[in-house]
């Protein structure tokens, strides 16, 4: 009684918040967004030296706009000011693209160095930009006409922030950069990014890498990519980012230093580690009472309570048993938990001396189940009914494994078929077969697309967790049985319980409008 | 009518296979038996060239040692001073070579090993990736509330739109706001009662385990219902073939 | 040598796996990508096995003059005919390009022969249907309907029978549901036991509690 007291405040109360303990918190953004992330450049192909100012457009900003107060454009020589005003641009003025704004200065001297920021009164509030600078005023070459404004230059990515990857192996540095104002635009014409990587600040860079166009988190406006290429732990690295407009480059900031190291705990998998560490301690500790002799309850199942009945049909008739072990291979664990049973039908047909044929599409199942059913002939007292073409193989291929199968159904009769282990498509054409001819016929497959197919043309199906369940079942033996009480507490009890309670939460949380409901997503997410 | 050798070829594979519906004839039993070795000895090529050759000859660095493939692989890196880990593909090699042991019976038990690593990775990997796809995020996509309350304002806002237009809020989005949280978990709990082995189906928990199974034969229905379509479709495709491609009658 | 090794082999690789899952550091993540690619370079060498199984049984039907002795030869023909054409005749790696004697084999007689087995299914998806529509338990009842309202609701004709009912309140958008709701919750339920099987199973094999597969009790 006390022990069922301590483990339901366990559940209740202990678990869920050690799982909310644990859980991967959201990181603090590794890069603060200012609101507007002003840059500038030189205006390309014009003679007279002009810079041109893009930022990205606030809040309320937007096309649908029916009102925003105009943007202050501001300029100095010197990083502190004094800034003086030298245009504003009002909403109604056309944009690039939907959330960046440009501006051209043209009264700059060739040769002066210059800093900007922009600034914007909204709601009484006034909001201020970056400083961005310096940039030295530079006649550009003569060539092609200059591009006006509002149309798009080659702006640089902003906010370039590098860091190494985490709960990794080591061998890679992620790198993040809010998106060129260029790329906005979403147009064909912007090709990119290039990623350059040197060795110091000031070179020699190498390009590292290069990547498409477009946003990786949406809601930040950046660009998330990690950096695989010969990275070698503990050295320290520089990287900066070239946006690609058209034939024309524009290089954000270098940043760095930068190392990469390896990891010893993957901080996402905590919540795992004391779900799945709870699923096995309880599978370990039930196993261990059964062997010491504690009866265990374990319901019917009717699938594996027909397997003697379907036996013995064979033996009486004289016909063959047929075990399909599914198309799969034995890196598939429904392969595997199909063969756990082919033991114990092996064992059966030993014992009453019924012909077992157990057809198969992959080879070293066909080793395996030799090597099974052998072990079960032995160990039914009868080595001198066992031989290798008990289990024969047929082809890997999917269908050519069904073509053949029907076929040997069609012209040997068997009194019953087994299908246990992995199915696809096959499964219908094989049930149905079978079906045709009368056989008894017991499936069971962990495939969910399956399962229907053979609850509608078999006699009787073991769904999901019956399969892996049906070894423990007909062998009887207390340490497997055990298994299941464990993975029954374990795993379902644990799941009812704590689905019930954040049910509970969530709710309350929604109706209050809180963010809890985002918490507990967030608790049970899969990294 | 094609002129195509091999259009008549796969005309007559086509109807062979086919006349299985009818009855076990000696035509199916000709394309059948075309079918397994043909499939067969495709597989044991493709394995060949993919997994034999590729995966470890070249990797090794073997193929490049003779000249049959441009890139080094791990022994040149060994003998150039770096680790790769690709070396130990050769005790792959090894335990393939036991698994082919199999065919002298005295030694053939050595395949055991091979298996038994194989064996022991299926185990390791599906434990950890069943556990997060199925139970893990199984588990996340079940926390939620009862009723979704973001669609239940959407509909409200929608319903006045669709009233003025005379129209009516369709069942599903009505449902979906409403009961489709609450059936979800419901549904799901009680699925989960019916696999519940260590206690007896009765009493409450017996009724429960009982609803659970109508909600797993719901499921078996509806994705039985939804696959018949999609068969069709393949059936479509193959008289598609004979009557267009082989016999030219459609275009 | 014979029962030992086979288990702590298989407790081992399966420990490495479960510990990089949760470690990455080095050399954890190495070792198990490295076992994953150990499987198909065995299986490339156990495959030769199966083949050499299946040459082995049509040889003694030809030798025997079993009554099905003429399609085991067909069966020995076209095995060693791809195997010849795929490994000597189609180019070496380039074995799977287009023109090569694989890749016309592949779709003359390989494509053709699976395209028709996979749409026999049309055929059995309907007879399984019939035999479903006679059952006469509760249950079997509930998967019918179900499957008939999903099936119907996707076609025309589902909306079709409810035209009388108002937009939006018919079939198709029952089936909508069903889908959604019913069918996605028996799944999860499934799905959870599934797992629930897989680390069970996993466990008492890598624990070497649960060695049938091995041939042992």
């Amino acid at each position: 009684m006390a022990n069922k007291v301590a483990s339901g405040i366990f559940i209740i109360v202990i678990l869920p918040f050690l799982i909310w303990l644990i859980h991967k918190k959201p990181q603090p953004p590794s890069v603060s967004y200012p609101p507007y992330d002003l840059t500038a450049v030189l205006t390309p192909y014009d003679t007279a030296g002009s810079v041109t100012l893009s930022w990205f457009t606030l809040e309320g900003d937007d096309e649908a706009a029916a009102y925003f107060p105009d943007y202050r454009i501001l300029r100095s020589q010197y990083q502190q000011g004094p800034f003086e005003e030298i245009g504003t641009v009002s909403f109604d003025v056309p944009r690039s693209t939907q959330i960046s704004r440009q501006f051209r200065d043209i009264a700059v001297v060739a040769g002066g160095d210059y800093f900007y920021k922009v600034v914007a009164e909204v709601d009484g509030e006034i909001i201020e930009s970056n400083v961005f600078g310096p940039i030295t005023a530079t006649p550009g070459p003569a060539g092609e006409e200059p591009i006006e404004v509002p149309d798009i230059i080659a702006f640089p990515p902003t906010q370039l922030k590098a860091y190494d990857t985490p709960n990794d192996n080591g061998g890679s540095i992620t790198l993040e950069w809010k998106i060129s104002a260029s790329d906005a635009a979403r147009s064909e014409r912007f090709k990119g990014y290039d990623i350059y990587r040197g060795a110091s600040p000031d070179g020699p860079f190498e390009k590292v890498g290069e990547t498409t166009s477009g946003v990786s988190d949406s809601e930040r406006q950046v660009k998330i990519i990690a950096d695989g290429r010969d990275i070698i732990n503990g050295v320290e690295y520089y990287y900066y980012v070239a946006a690609k407009w058209n034939g024309y480059e524009a290089n954000s900031e270098i940043f760095g230093p930068v190392k990469s190291s390896q990891q010893w705990f993957h901080t996402g998998r905590g919540v795992s580690l004391v779900l799945l560490g709870l699923l096995i301690g309880s599978i370990l500790y039930f196993i261990n009472r059964a062997k010491a002799g504690k009866e265990l309850f374990i319901r019917k199942i009717g699938g594996l309570e027909a397997v003697d009945e379907a036996v013995g049909r064979a033996t009486e008739m004289g016909k063959a048993i047929f075990y399909v072990p599914g198309i799969q291979d034995m890196n598939n664990m429904q392969t595997i938990a199909g063969l756990t049973i082919l033991g114990r039908v092996a064992r059966l047909t030993a014992q009453y001396e019924t012909k077992l044929e157990v057809p198969v599409s992959r080879s070293l199942v066909m080793v395996a189940a030799r090597e099974i059913v052998k072990e079960s002939y032995l160990n039914a007292g009868r080595p001198d009914f066992y031989n290798d073409d008990i289990v024969y193989y047929l082809t890997d291929d999917q269908f050519g494994y069904a073509a053949g199968v029907d076929g040997l159904v069609i012209r040997k009769k068997p009194a019953t078929v087994f299908y246990q282990g992995a199915f696809f498509a096959e499964s219908l054409i094989l049930a149905e077969t079978g079906n045709s001819i009368g056989a008894i016929q017991i499936a069971g497959t962990a495939m969910p697309a399956q399962l229907p197919f053979f609850v509608a043309a078999c006699d009787y199906t073991l769904i999901g967790e019956e399969l892996f369940a049906a070894s423990a079942y007909l062998s009887r033996e207390p340490k497997l049985l055990g298994s299941l009480k464990g993975q029954d507490l374990g795993g379902k009890l644990i799941f009812l319980s704590l689905a019930l309670i954040f049910v509970i939460i969530a709710t309350l949380g929604a109706f209050t409008g809180s963010e809890i409901v985002d918490t507990i997503q967030r608790m049970f997410n899969v990294n | 009518m094609s002129s195509e050798f091999g259009v008549w070829l796969a005309a007559f594979f086509t109807i062979g296979i086919a006349s299985f519906l009818y009855k076990d004839n000696p035509l199916y039993k000709f394309c059948e038996s075309v079918f397994v070795g043909i499939s067969a000895g495709y597989w044991a090529v493709a394995l060949f060239w993919e997994n034999l050759i590729a995966k470890m000859f070249d990797s090794l660095g073997i193929s490049y040692f003779f000249g049959l493939w441009p890139e080094k692989g791990a022994l040149q890196d060994i003998f150039s001073g770096v680790w790769n880990w690709n070396l130990l593909h050769i005790l792959a090699g090894i335990l393939g070579i036991m698994m082919l042991l199999r065919l002298f019976p005295k030694i053939g038990w050595i395949a055991r090993w091979p298996l038994s690593v194989i064996v022991g990775s299926t185990a390791g990997l599906w434990m950890i990736t069943y556990f997060q796809s199925n139970f893990l995020s199984q588990l996340q996509k079940t926390v939620v509330p009862l009723f979704d309350i973001g669609r239940i304002n959407e509909l409200s806002e929608i319903g006045a739109a669709m009233s003025e237009q005379g129209r009516a809020i369709p069942f599903d989005a009505y449902f979906a706001a409403y009961l489709g949280n609450l059936i979800l978990i419901f549904g799901t709990l009680t699925g989960l009662v019916y696999f519940y082995f260590s206690k007896e189906h009765k009493g409450v928990f017996g009724k429960t385990a009982k609803v659970g199974i109508y909600f797993l034969m719901i499921t078996f229905g509806a994705s039985f219902g939804y696959t018949v379509m999609s068969r069709m479709s393949l059936l479509i495709g193959r008289l598609y073939f004979l009557f267009s491609t082989w016999l030219g009658f459609v275009n | 040598m014979r029962r030992e090794i086979p288990l702590i082999l298989t407790a081992i690789v399966g420990i490495t796996f479960f510990i990089q899952f949760f470690v990455p550091h080095s050399p954890m993540r190495e070792l198990s990508e490295t076992f994953s690619d150990w499987y198909s370079i065995i299986s490339a060498f156990a495959i030769w096995l199966g083949g050499l199984n299946l040459m082995k049984i049509s040889f003694e039907k030809v030798y025997k003059k079993d009554k099905d002795w003429f399609f085991a030869v067909t069966t020995i023909v076209s095995f060693f005919l791809i195997l010849i054409v795929g490994l000597f005749f189609s180019g070496g790696r380039q074995y799977l390009e287009q023109g090569s004697g694989y890749d016309w084999l592949y779709r003359n007689i390989y494509s053709p022969l699976s395209a028709t087995m996979f749409a026999l299914l049309a055929f059995f998806v309907a007879s399984a249907s019939y035999r479903a529509f006679r059952a006469r338990n509760a249950q079997a009842t509930v998967l019918l309907l179900a499957a008939f309202i999903v099936m119907a609701g996707r076609t025309p004709f589902g909306d079709w029978i409810t035209i009388y009912l108002p937009e939006g309140w018919r079939l198709s958008n029952l089936s909508n549901v069903i889908m959604n709701y019913f069918n996605v919750a028996g799944q999860r339920a499934i799905m959870i036991g599934i797992s629930l099987g897989i680390v069970s199973t996993s466990l008492r094999i890598i624990l070497g509690i649960e060695r049938s597969h091995l041939g042992g009790e």
